[in-house]
């Protein structure tokens, strides 16, 4: 196997990366709201009726205002200056992508450099270049 | 030794890219925070994120009367039996109220991220 087509293999690992990143968040965002669930759960045990009524979010959010710095404005109902999302998908795959192209380029630096300076041993480690780890 | 330099190179770079991903996840899982509370005055932005299974954090910024630009970060730190709120280096402890309604946004932001980002990986 060629050290390109090892790095080839590399790269195919993206995905499973990926995949382990959004699990991480997608736990640590449930973790968060455990933990916030039981530092509240004495005060929600006192008072039912309060945790039942913030089941809307504009109602929560525009009529209770939850926690919002004391001098902050208050909400206006102009719903044009949100930002529209940007689907994630998209986000992913181009950052995904430069993220493929800037690894590349830089593995590619890293074996030019070694070729101009040790010519011969460039053809010595492509066998048993091990990048599972 | 060249096999290391190259292994370690390569693994550095994966590290990176790791860190690089989940710092993107949480810049949109702000975006998504922000959005909870209903909408903003024009020049306002809101982020609101879960740093870490302990820490939420809310970002506001806003013009104030004088045209001032205004910031404020508020971070709230989660404990087994109180939560502390941090601003501008001073800490308070969170009374009921506050901590009810943060419960409730931390429960919306969980319901939309989990929707929005993790539908494919969702943790039960």
């Amino acid at each position: 196997m060629s050290w390109f087509e090892t790095l080839e293999r590399a790269f195919e690992s993206t995905p499973q990366r990926i995949f382990e990143a959004l699990l991480e968040r997608s736990v640590e965002v449930s973790d968060g709201v455990r933990n916030l669930e039981s530092a509240t759960a004495a005060w929600r045990a006192d008072n039912p009726e309060q945790h039942a009524a913030a089941s809307s979010v504009l109602h929560f959010a525009q009529e209770q205002a939850p926690f919002t710095p004391a001098a902050a404005p208050a909400p206006v109902t102009d719903l044009q200056e949100r930002a529209t999302p940007t689907p994630v998908d998209s986000v992913f795959a181009q950052s995904e992508q430069q993220a493929l192209r800037e690894a590349r380029d830089s593995v590619d630096a890293v074996f030019a450099d070694i070729a101009r300076n040790n010519p011969d041993i460039v053809n010595s480690f492509s066998d048993g270049f091990d990048l599972s780890n | 030794m060249i096999q290391k330099l190259i292994k370690d190179i390569v693994k550095s770079r994966d590290e990176q890219r790791q860190a690089e991903l989940l710092r993107k996840l949480m810049r949109r899982e702000a975006q998504i925070g922000g959005e909870i509370f209903g909408p903003l005055q024009p020049g306002g932005r809101r982020e609101f994120f879960c740093l870490d299974k302990h820490t939420w954090v809310w970002h506001e910024e806003w013009n104030g009367k004088d045209g001032e630009r205004q910031v404020r970060t508020t971070r709230y730190d989660v404990r087994p039996d109180q939560i502390v709120k941090s601003q501008n280096g001073t800490y308070t402890k969170v009374g009921k109220q506050e901590a009810l309604r943060l419960y409730e946004a931390a429960k919306l932001y969980n319901q939309r991220v989990q929707s929005e980002l993790y539908s494919n990986v969702r943790a039960q």
